[in-house]
């Protein structure tokens, strides 16, 4: 796992710029007044520099460095701020300005930039070591083969209590090489005299490594105080001994040396397989990961050009390069899955998180809830897990917080005292199924529509369903907590939730029933580099829609197509009115196609149904995702492009996007869909029947 | 379970790498501004590690290290000390206080999970 920490260098810089203001004030204040926070006035310096090195801002680590050490004589009353130091001082504060600044901006600072402050600095620190280099020198004895070392460690009784543990050292040695600890328990005392929290052993260690004995001796930096070692190396003459004691041959021999496992072992002998193991991982970049799903992306696409055209290259009956073609593409096919499965991820990585959440959760709300865990080995994409934590995370405690009940309420209701929450994971198709259930109380509908209709998202006369009304919590600004909790937040969380759900590309749908309890199934692509789409043509051009938002398609009538008093066109779809947009209307396309010879196709984005009137179907592709926002610029309404089979490239339609913009141009009106149109059904209905 | 590190240092970045790196790795992180605010952080949950800066505000972290160590469940919790290179008496300062151990600054992040994993056995 390699860890980039260079998105904290914002962080990190804003905060120097911080410490640097405090710093130029409290100078100012000493030079004004005499007086100040010496103190505050260093630790501004040493801020600066501690987060400077660490950051890798090396210039101004080194720089910070006189200026600290200044600082810190200073405050400890050896070094008076005098106004030619002062006067240095400030300068310093405008030398490390500039490096900030210039950091910001990505520039590099002139190497000798500062120099002349620094040396003036430094002056006042002359019988100081200016100690930049103090690193030690790793001894060249460091890779000549095996050694054995014996090493006596004896802490003081009272080692436990700085928080070591000698297990934690052993555990560390154990690492380095093949050891032996012998225990030494002749320092137990009486039980009148023990103490439960002393520490009586001492340990013989013997061991055999390859390291040199500054990286053993490195083992016992925290304890060196502590503890009187001795470490004695065994020269090859005596090489023999230790062996016999480790009873052990040479690591060289090993893995030839059948005995081995004969013979008997001392207590707490800890044998560590030194064959290498290193090779069970490889850290690699995630950029180049990336680069390889971009190529054989390429691969697949150039494929099914080739497969195109050998097709028609043979017509006459002729398929053995048909053949071999398909063959070819179903092995770069078994590639591509390959190089995905490197980015992902099982989504453990972020269930785990949950008991503890969960109980920490329960235990301030005096609930009882246990967590039930299940499929924590389905994997899904890299990003796509680290981008679902926060969605999850709100879910996981909105379930403890709002839908399970207090103890004797549920007790009350004959539930079992003890509330489940229950998180899974598992594959469905082409795509990863999270459900998050409880055995709480459920949504209340009433509660929801009367705040839906009191926040004017919902209209009091109209029928909803539950389907309906639980969408309501989904929308900005929407929260039937009666009173706020720290737990569970403000009333900004769920449209969170669900729109980033939605820029993963996947679809979020709630089930609840009063009393029982409540599922929110979370449903997610397995990578964000594929889609699952459905080719369309609209004038000549094809296009993709992800399958996701499909729900159908079917062939409208001039019956089924009706435009409204506001112009706008609905459709009749199984008896409920849907918006009809037409997309040549959205991307002004010249298309003639009359009604009855095009395809409508029913989608769903936002949680809204539309259809989407286009000239035809082409079919299902699998489509690898190129962004047109890196390579050319944003466009309303597309998501990406991908290149056809035949070389064309297609664009991927973003639905969200398309209905958003037919919403505010007047083409779909989406506060009177499909909820109203289907008031206008009913009424129609009625008149229907009257008639 | 994972286990619990709180992280006390003033300097947002620091606690804030630090913070990722440690998630990053499994840990569950906790943290906490300066030393007054890690005592308080430090008693409502349990805690397995507790990493803190020595220069802060509102009790700098050799405070807080003894006062966390007369604390029982901290009697024998392993406690790391931010420290620079130059600092080689704060360490010492730092070990009569009831630290652990030091982390020395700058630090990467690979530093910095060796540091635990020797005090922290997984």
């Amino acid at each position: 796992m390699v860890i980039d920490i260079s998105q904290f260098n914002e962080t990190y810089l804003e905060e120097a710029t911080e410490h640097l203001g405090a710093l130029e004030t409290g100078l100012l204040e000493l030079e004004k007044t005499g007086e100040g926070d010496l103190n505050a006035i260093f630790r501004a310096a040493h801020s600066i520099k501690g987060g400077a090195g660490t950051f890798g801002f090396m210039k101004i680590a080194n720089f910070t460095h006189n200026l600290e050490g200044v600082l810190d004589k200073a405050r400890e009353g050896e070094l008076p701020i005098t106004p030619p130091l002062s006067a240095i001082l400030l300068q310093a504060v405008d030398v490390l300005r500039e490096m900030i600044d210039a950091a910001r901006s990505g520039e590099e600072v002139d190497d000798d930039c500062g120099v002349e402050v620094s040396k003036e600095l430094n002056s006042y620190l002359v019988g100081e070591a200016s100690d930049n280099g103090k690193q030690e020198v790793s001894t060249a004895d460091s890779s000549d083969g095996i050694r054995c070392v014996n090493i006596s460690f004896k802490p003081s009784p009272h080692l436990l209590q700085t928080g070591s543990d000698p297990l934690n050292i052993f555990r560390e040695l154990s690492s380095l090489g093949n050891i032996n600890v012998t225990i030494d328990k002749s320092g137990l005392p009486s039980l009148k005299e023990f103490n439960p929290e002393s520490l009586y052993y001492s340990w013989q260690i013997a061991l055999e490594t390859e390291v040199g004995l500054d990286d053993i001796k490195d083992v016992f930096l925290f304890v060196e105080d502590d503890a009187d070692i001795e470490y004695q190396e065994v020269n090859s003459g005596e090489r023999k001994q230790v062996e016999e004691i480790l009873e052990l041959t040479p690591l060289a021999n090993r893995r030839d040396d059948e005995d081995r496992r004969q013979g008997d072992r001392r207590q707490a002998s800890t044998q560590k397989e030194t064959a290498p193991k290193e090779t069970a991982f490889i850290r690699v970049e995630t950029g180049k990961v990336d680069q390889l799903i971009n190529l054989v992306g390429e691969l697949v696409t150039t494929g099914a050009m080739v497969s195109q055209h050998s097709q028609e290259l043979e017509k006459d009956g002729n398929d053995s390069l048909h053949k071999v073609v398909a063959e070819m593409s179903h092995h770069t096919r078994n590639m591509q899955e390959a190089i995905m499965a490197i980015r992902m991820m099982p989504v453990s990585f972020v269930f785990n998180r949950f008991p503890r959440m969960v109980r920490d959760t329960a235990t301030k709300l005096g609930k009882n809830v246990e967590l039930i865990t299940e499929g924590e080995n389905t994997e899904l994409d890299k990003t796509v897990i680290e981008r679902i934590v926060d969605p999850l995370t709100h879910l996981v405690r909105n379930s403890v917080d709002h839908g399970i009940e207090m103890p004797d309420e549920r007790e009350e209701s004959g539930k079992p005292a003890i509330a489940t929450v229950a998180l899974s994971a598992s594959y469905q198709g082409g795509n990863v199924i999270i459900k998050i259930t409880d055995d709480g109380k459920g949504l209340n509908r009433e509660t929801i529509l009367a705040k839906a209709i009191d926040k004017g998202m919902a209209n009091a006369d109209d029928n909803y369903s539950d389907e309906d009304v639980w969408q309501f919590i989904f929308e900005p600004g929407f929260s039937t907590a009666v009173e706020v909790t720290d737990v569970s937040g403000r009333g900004v969380g769920m449209d969170v939730v669900r729109r980033n759900i939605q820029s993963l590309g996947g679809t979020i749908r709630i089930e609840s029933i009063a009393g029982e309890g409540s599922t929110f199934t979370i449903s997610l692509p397995l990578t964000l580099a594929i889609l699952d789409g459905m080719a369309i043509d609209l004038s000549g051009v094809t296009y993709i829609i992800p399958i996701l938002n499909i729900i159908e398609s079917t062939r409208p009538t001039k019956d089924t197509v009706r435009t409204m008093r506001n112009n706008l066109e609905v459709m009749d779809f199984r008896g409920e009115y849907l918006p009809f947009v037409r997309l040549k209307d959205i991307f002004l396309l010249p298309s003639e196609t009359p009604i009855e010879q095009g395809i409508a196709i029913i989608v769903e984005a936002e949680n809204q149904q539309f259809a989407l009137f286009i000239d035809d179907l082409l079919g299902e592709r699998q489509v690898v995702i190129k962004s047109i926002e890196q390579n050319y610029k944003m466009v309303e309404g597309i998501s990406g492009a991908t290149i056809l089979g035949d070389g064309s490239v297609s664009l991927i339609l973003d639905l969200a996007a398309i209905m958003r913009k037919a919403t505010r141009e007047g083409l779909l009106n989406k506060g009177v869909s499909p909820d109203k149109i289907q008031g206008i059904n009913q009424k129609e209905k009625v008149n229907h029947v009257q008639q | 379970m994972s286990k619990t590190i709180l992280t006390v240092d003033d300097s947002a970045s620091i606690r804030q790498m630090v913070g990722f790196t440690l998630k990053q790795s499994g840990f569950t992180v906790v943290e906490a501004e300066d030393g007054a605010k890690g005592l308080v952080a430090a008693q409502k949950q349990p805690v397995d590690l507790v990493i803190t800066d020595l220069n802060m505000p509102n009790m700098n972290g050799l405070e807080l290290i003894s006062k966390l160590r007369e604390l029982p469940a901290f009697k024998f919790t392993p406690i790391l000390m931010l420290t620079t290179e130059s600092d080689d008496s704060k360490k010492m300062a730092g070990k009569e206080a009831g630290a652990t151990g030091w982390i020395v600054k700058p630090f990467n992040p690979e530093q910095l999970l060796k540091v635990i994993s020797r005090v922290l056995p997984s």
